[in-house]
């Protein structure tokens, strides 16, 4: 039988984190190890976690104005490599926040030098897909995902990563 | 109990535990095992510090008390040196410390981020931020030392060029 050429999948781990940015180094290194045991590579692992970290700022400061009382759900769904592909991770983070129409949350243009509004910018230019979506009654739901590189194609330390720019992207 | 007395060293015969001979002056020989075991035991139980990497143990070591680190080299010239992670809770205190230095008069201005990991883009904005301010009052600041994580940070953000960013403190001072 033809063996079907997908990721092994694992059950995924799921934590309820406060909107509090002190344990946004918590949150990170869950996902920098898990994305290391799944094949990732340093510096890779360091860029996933800054996306998620991204990602959970701009709940606490956009979401809910900075309440660090509030829910956030992180689940992560590793996907291990095998013989016929490398494996990958996906990061889905739901919160109770106001919801927004996902067409508007868009990065701004980088060659306007200005401090702050990175977010979402890092969070498209490191992973492979990213969704915003609302989430039933209440709240935003985002999905990312990042597939891990051919080993012979993984980025060195210091060296930039050879993936897709972001227009080159499927993302909505 | 101290966890390395309680384990069955048949079981376990090459986990070695050391103890010091003497403790404030009395040979281990005629203390209680328990005392020995509280004042010498290097077991990881006992000193969960040994069982974490050389990063983590200073992420341990270096609370948000000692997140900043300001050194004066020489007259005019100031440098800042965060301990840790630059990321949405810590950066404020970065913002502060170099608000509370860039003022007229002073030369140069060195962040050392030879220590810091990771940065998220709350910390690039308290940069981006500094860097207009420095160039108001006319001042130069560097960034020096930055570790490859970092650095890629910065390329993603496409912020790489508009910084000046040195290999070290040297290099900014000479520059």
């Amino acid at each position: 039988m033809k063996k079907a050429a997908q990721h092994t999948e694992v059950k995924p781990i799921k934590i309820e984190l406060v909107s509090d940015p002190m344990y946004l180094c918590g949150a990170r290194e869950l996902v920098s190890c898990i994305a290391h045991r799944v094949g990732f590579g340093d510096i890779e692992c360091s860029k996933i976690a800054l996306a998620l970290d991204e990602a959970m700022c701009n709940i606490i400061r956009h979401g809910y104005q900075r309440q660090t009382d509030r829910p956030i759900w992180l689940t992560i769904y590793p996907q291990k490599p095998d013989e016929m592909s490398f494996g990958g991770i996906e990061i889905v983070i739901e919160d109770e926040a106001k919801q927004i129409n996902p067409d508007t949350i868009i990065g701004r243009d980088l060659s306007d030098i200005k401090p702050g509004g990175l977010g979402v910018h890092i969070m498209r230019e490191v992973m492979d897909k990213v969704v915003f979506e609302k989430r039933g009654s209440k709240g935003m739901r985002l999905r990312m995902s990042k597939s891990a590189p051919r080993p012979d194609h993984a980025p060195r330390i210091g060296q930039r990563s050879s993936g897709p720019t972001p227009t080159q992207r499927q993302v909505s | 109990m101290p966890h390395e007395l309680g384990k069955d060293r048949r079981a376990r015969p090459q986990r070695s535990v050391k103890f010091p001979d003497t403790i404030m002056g009395t040979p281990r020989l005629f203390l209680p095992r328990a005392v020995v075991a509280l004042a010498g035991c290097t077991c990881t139980v006992c000193r969960p510090e040994r069982a974490l990497t050389g990063q983590r143990r200073d992420m341990m070591a270096s609370s948000d008390n000692d997140f900043i680190r300001t050194e004066l080299p020489t007259s005019g010239v100031v440098v800042i040196s965060p301990t840790n992670d630059v990321d949405m809770s810590r950066s404020p205190i970065l913002r502060a410390a170099i608000k509370g230095k860039l003022k007229k008069g002073l030369d140069r201005m060195i962040i050392d981020l030879c220590e810091v990991q990771y940065m998220d883009s709350s910390g690039l904005a308290t940069l981006v931020e500094a860097m207009r301010i420095a160039k108001n009052e006319s001042v130069s600041l560097h960034l020096v030392s930055m570790t490859p994580k970092v650095r890629a940070i910065f390329e993603i953000a496409r912020l790489d060029a508009f910084f000046s960013i040195k290999d070290s403190r040297q290099e900014a001072l000479d520059s």
